[in-house]
């Protein structure tokens, strides 16, 4: 089977993926022209070996799959160097500082108690919910967390790529967990 | 993060803040705590109100990032 014998609704499945592949990606590469390129390779090899799609995985999780290679491929051909500036303009120290009191208890002022609803009827706003505050999850922040998330790559490749401490890098993923948690949290209580 | 019965009797917690639970269940996500680590980790959210939620909100939140991300068992 090739690009060619996959049927429109298959062919159509495929391309409803590709604004979610696509806002993955430009979240990880340097340029829109890099994300655009994985995307494309990413779902070109979808249509050639859709007949390895064994439907265990549901077709996202599959295609993921396929694009954390591609991803990983293309930050390992070249250096991503993080700046001190970048860290500047994306971090900042104060951003999460209204979620603890002086003596570092949680501030129950600003604390959301919402609990994720068990039901399965909700599963999916669930999922919208991350996939929403992920998105919110931009710069060099954003970037570092999927590289361990979802690429998985330890921290020290990523902070060897990124030319950063671990410690820095421990610091950044630690934001952007905190920052994800206020978001999603929050959307629970907002939405379900 | 289950450890409960993993623990030694002899470790003794120290007096860790609800940030410092924080610090800990992140870099518990990228690696293994130690043991005086997750003694702390535990007694504190055994004492805690606000940290027994926000514990459960990370591990809810952790699981669904998981299958949006369709991330690695092995990661």
């Amino acid at each position: 089977m090739n690009a060619t014998s996959i049927n429109a609704t298959q062919a159509n499945m495929l391309a409803e993926e590709r604004g979610f592949l696509l806002r993955l990606a430009r979240m990880q590469l340097q340029s829109s022209a890099e994300a655009e390129d994985v995307v494309q390779e990413t779902l070109l090899a979808a249509l050639n070996g859709f007949h390895s799609f064994s439907g265990h995985v549901n077709l996202r999780a599959w295609l993921l799959g396929i694009m954390r290679h591609k991803i990983i491929d293309t930050m390992r051909a070249r250096k991503f160097l993080v700046s001190l500036e970048e860290f500047a303009l994306d971090g900042d120290d104060g951003a999460l500082d209204h979620l603890f009191t002086h003596a570092n208890a949680w501030n129950p002022n600003t604390f959301h108690s919402h609990q994720s609803p068990e039901s399965c009827a909700a599963q999916q706003n669930l999922l919208d919910i991350v996939q929403l505050c992920l998105n919110r999850l931009h710069g060099i922040t954003g970037q570092l967390f999927l590289q361990r998330e979802y690429l998985g790559l330890d921290l020290s490749e990523i902070a060897n790529y990124a030319q950063i401490s671990q410690a820095t890098l421990r610091v950044q993923l630690y934001r952007a967990r905190m920052r994800l948690r206020e978001c999603v949290v929050r959307s629970w209580g907002e939405v379900l | 993060m289950s450890h409960k019965n993993l623990l030694p009797d002899f470790v003794v917690p120290e007096s860790i803040t609800c940030a410092d639970t924080t610090y800990l269940v992140s870099i518990g996500r990228d690696e293994p705590l130690d043991t005086l680590q997750v003694v702390n980790l535990d007694w504190h959210i055994k004492s805690c109100g606000y940290c027994q939620i926000a514990f459960q909100q990370f591990q809810a939140m952790f699981s669904q990032l998981e299958i949006v991300l369709a991330r690695p068992k092995d990661t």
